[in-house]
């Protein structure tokens, strides 16, 4: 391929300059270090749109290696369009390193709005993409604001919003994002993913990182911390709950599942989110 | 875990994500010792750690007991990263090659509750980790399974006391790594509970 | 029924992408050369260099005909091609008294020292659409050649300098000094931090710089239309040519390497009752190449995010800096293009809860 000799030609081994690799490095270092806290950093254009997962990309492009082995997936899907455009790129200007949909064989696993269904281990590395990573701007636009609420631990405006939501509607009205508290201290924001994955970032083996490009924020959930969906002792954390749905491919019943609409009567079926996960599945199933 | 092979190391760019990769695994997990594919000895470790993470854009300071000696390390630095030399109160990393705080250490950059990422990080060069004659912490926090014991030898007890005392209120504090004669490394994080001598 | 997951999109994107450029080249003409992009369509080429951040029309032209004239995206791949270049050095500051001049108007006297130069411009036209272009456009080209060469030898009487309205009521004591960075010091560098607020005046002229056009001019007119309190008048607007001027990494000696087209517009605004003796205050813009709404645009948002007391949209700078980059906006508004099934099932979820907490609670009659 033509367009392939020319990138490699032009461009670094993972095409950013080395000085804005420092700076992603220095940030995602504290960031680490100071879990849930969002350091703010000097995010760059890639050759994406601001909001298709710019953050996740300067951080995959700061820390990947030629040995690493890379899975891309977008609402859990390798397939969709947008996570194999970044995928290709990835590849593209780090030559060396492998490409996977297997969850299991990945080292560096990027992804918007999904954390796998496969438990990930100790020798894996989530990088997540945000659109918003300030999970106090559904109560306060302000980032001078927010920031003082962070840096003063106050968090009432945000209790009092969850409060508020169970008065009027019988629970919190947060759907997917929904907000935790990192190490008994910051509030943070998870990125879009849905209830079903907040309790897999709590005490897990793996490292993850947040990336939001547009916002110019990195912050982290370092492996084996505290991480609480915010609620109330007497309004239990739920997730989402399919009504005994399962997979119309793959038969599984414990798993995120895709309501997909099949005729215009609302006849309708479900799928598999994480379709890395369904295939296998499927293949050990002999279906 | 990454294993390189030799000709990528040729390439300092390659190199750079090579060693980077493994401090990342080092600040997600304290206490635990790494080791980087090139170093022989704990000064290449250093400052190849330097290299991946700091420019033009950072400032440094180096404490020392012999005055040649410190001015070696910043001459060291200075061609290695580009840093700007600057007061131990001013500077974004702190290197104590002696692993001896002389001090110094309690005036090191803590951050502020709105931007506690201002916090130094600081790099003691010391004899071994985790060997027999070190001295014992026990630690836990973000990073580590329950609890762990590791042990440094050839810093003071006075220095990780001070140590303790920067990092008393999170999200102050500092980083610290330490690393030793054989180029292995080692990171405690401010968010890590650390008791001596346990 | 058998279902098969819709997949394939690496095929999807590339198909997609041969479909656009298809559609761009579908008709009869000649393809476009960079060179013709970036001589007559020069005002487009400007804006568009402005909003990428990046000062070469060349690599412009290419851009706008890659996107097929879209000027985000045509942005965005400057922008992104930005981050390949290594910065090399900070320029040194010049003053723009000395600018090679092209074009420059005062608004708040009728007569200037040097005088009103209208310079190229179609403010004062007629706008009638130029039928004359189905049918003969080289007749048109080959009139305005013929005209250069006698133009030229008028502009040569252009004097070198002009001197700036804005000075002149400074050293009359009628203008504040706004709070500028102190002499020496290294401007912040937004491409390299991310903006925290209050932000320092440095950072605030660059994001505006940056800014997108119609955003900018959005903003600025909310003010101006009665949404704030500043009362513009346009000190001074001038278009025209300064040097680029480096440090030798040498000897440090000044060097000029280049020159670029700039627009730079000064607007006053009325006194404010402070403590002290009462003056204008003044906002300032400058913008790459030919784009005079953006400058007066950017010089009035430069004073707004100014004001003491913030109370109209255009006066919080926390608001205005953080929504007027349109690489930024560009790319969220379109990220809403991708998929969000994975979200909105969560929302179906917490809905359906919802509705069956509130039938279990009403009568089946209450129902509406």
């Amino acid at each position: 391929m033509k367009r392939l000799d020319h990138i490699e030609m032009f461009y670094n081994f993972a095409f950013i300059n080395d000085e804005v690799k420092r700076e992603v490095r220095r940030a995602i270092f504290k960031a680490i270090a100071i879990p849930g806290y969002q350091v703010p950093f000097g995010s760059r254009e890639m050759p994406f749109a601001r909001g298709w997962g710019t953050g996740g990309i300067q951080i995959t492009l700061s820390i990947i290696t030629p040995t690493d082995v890379l899975k891309v997936i977008d609402q859990g899907s390798d397939e969709s369009v947008n996570a194999e455009n970044i995928k290709r790129f990835v590849a593209r200007v780090s030559p060396g390193i492998g490409i996977t949909t297997d969850t299991t064989q990945a080292t560096i696993i990027q992804t918007r709005h999904r954390i796998p269904e496969e438990p990930m281990r100790s020798d894996q590395i989530l990088v997540l993409q945000v659109p918003y990573p300030e999970a106090l701007r559904e109560v306060e636009p302000s980032e001078v604001e927010t920031r003082r609420m962070h840096a003063e631990g106050d968090y009432g405006r945000m209790w009092l919003y969850l409060y508020e939501d169970i008065v009027r509607f019988g629970e919190v009205r947060i759907s997917y994002r929904y907000p935790v508290r990192v190490n008994e201290h910051y509030i943070m924001d998870p990125s879009p993913i849905p209830r079903w994955d907040v309790p897999k970032l709590n005490m897990a083996e793996s490292l993850f990182l947040f990336g939001a490009g547009r916002e110019k924020r990195i912050y982290a959930v370092p492996p084996f911390t505290r991480v609480e969906p915010l609620t109330f002792e007497d309004h239990p954390f739920r997730i989402e709950n399919f009504n005994g749905a399962k997979c119309k491919l793959c038969g599984s019943f414990d798993t995120y599942l895709n309501e997909i609409i099949m005729t215009e009567a609302g006849e309708r079926i479900f799928l598999c989110s994480d379709t890395s996960y369904c295939k296998k599945r499927r293949k050990q199933l002999g279906v | 875990m990454v294993k390189a092979r030799k000709d990528v190391l040729l390439d300092p760019i390659i190199l750079h994500h090579l060693v980077f990769r493994r401090v990342l695994e080092a600040i997600s997990r304290p206490g635990t010792i790494m080791e980087l594919p090139v170093a022989k000895t704990g000064e290449d470790c250093l400052l190849l750690i330097l290299e991946s993470l700091y420019d033009n854009n950072n400032t440094f300071a180096v404490i020392s007991v012999e005055e040649s000696y410190r001015k070696m390390w910043s001459e060291n630095i200075k061609i290695r990263t580009r840093s700007l030399e600057t007061s131990v109160e001013e500077a974004d990393f702190v290197v104590f090659p002696d692993g001896k705080g002389k001090g110094m250490l309690s005036q090191v950059r803590r951050g502020n509750y709105l931007y506690p990422e201002l916090g130094a990080t600081v790099f003691f060069l010391i004899e071994g980790l985790s060997d027999n004659r070190g001295i014992p912490l026990k630690i836990s926090g973000p990073g580590i399974k329950g609890e762990s014991i590791i042990a440094l030898n050839g810093i003071g007890k006075e220095d990780l006391e001070i140590l303790q005392e920067l990092n008393k209120e999170f999200p102050l504090g500092v980083e610290s790594i330490f690393i030793d004669k054989g180029g292995r490394f080692l990171t405690l994080t401010r968010a890590v509970r650390v008791e001596i001598g346990a | 029924m058998g279902y098969v997951a819709v997949s394939g999109g690496l095929e999807a994107i590339e198909q997609s992408n041969i479909l656009f450029n298809i559609e761009r080249y579908k008709g009869k003409s000649r393809p476009l050369e960079v060179s013709q992009v970036k001589e007559q369509l020069y005002l487009l080429v400007d804006r568009v260099m402005g909003e990428g951040g990046l000062y070469s029309p060349e690599l412009a032209s290419i851009a706008i005909i890659q996107s097929g004239g879209d000027t985000f995206e045509a942005s965005l791949l400057l922008r992104a091609h930005r981050v390949t270049l290594s910065r090399l050095t900070t320029s040194l500051p010049i003053t723009t008294e000395r600018m090679r001049v092209i074009r420059r108007i005062s608004s708040a006297f009728q007569e200037i020292p040097g005088g009103q130069i209208l310079g190229p411009t179609t403010d004062y036209t007629i706008r009638l659409l130029q039928m004359e272009l189905l049918i003969s456009p080289e007749e048109e080209w080959t009139k305005y050649r013929a005209l250069l060469e006698d133009a030229n030898i008028r502009l040569k009487n252009i004097p070198r300098s002009f001197p700036k309205i804005v000075k002149i009521l400074k050293e009359e004591g009628l203008i504040e000094e706004p709070e500028n960075q102190a002499s020496g010091e290294p401007p912040f560098d937004i491409t390299k931090h991310s903006l925290t607020f209050p932000a320092p005046r440095s950072a605030i002229l660059q994001s505006l710089a940056r800014g997108e056009t119609g955003g900018l001019l959005l903003l600025a007119y909310s003010s101006m239309r009665g949404y704030g309190n500043i009362h513009p008048t346009l000190g001074e607007l001038r278009v025209g040519y300064v040097p680029l001027i480096i440090a030798h990494p040498h000897n440090g000696n000044p060097y000029t390497v280049g020159e670029i087209k700039v627009t730079e517009a000064e607007v006053i605004s009325r006194y404010e009752t402070a403590e002290g003796l009462p003056r204008f205050s003044m906002g300032y813009g400058a913008c790459f190449g030919q784009n005079e709404i953006k400058a007066i645009s950017m010089a009035i948002l430069e004073r707004c995010v100014r004001t003491k007391n913030p109370k109209a949209p255009a006066e919080d700078q926390e608001f205005v800096l953080s929504h007027i980059d349109g690489i930024e906006s560009m790319g969220f508004c379109n990220h809403w293009k991708l998929p969000h099934y994975v979200d909105f099932q969560s929302d179906l979820d917490r809905l359906r809860k919802a509705q069956n907490k509130w039938r279990a609670s009403k009568k089946p009659y209450e129902e509406a």
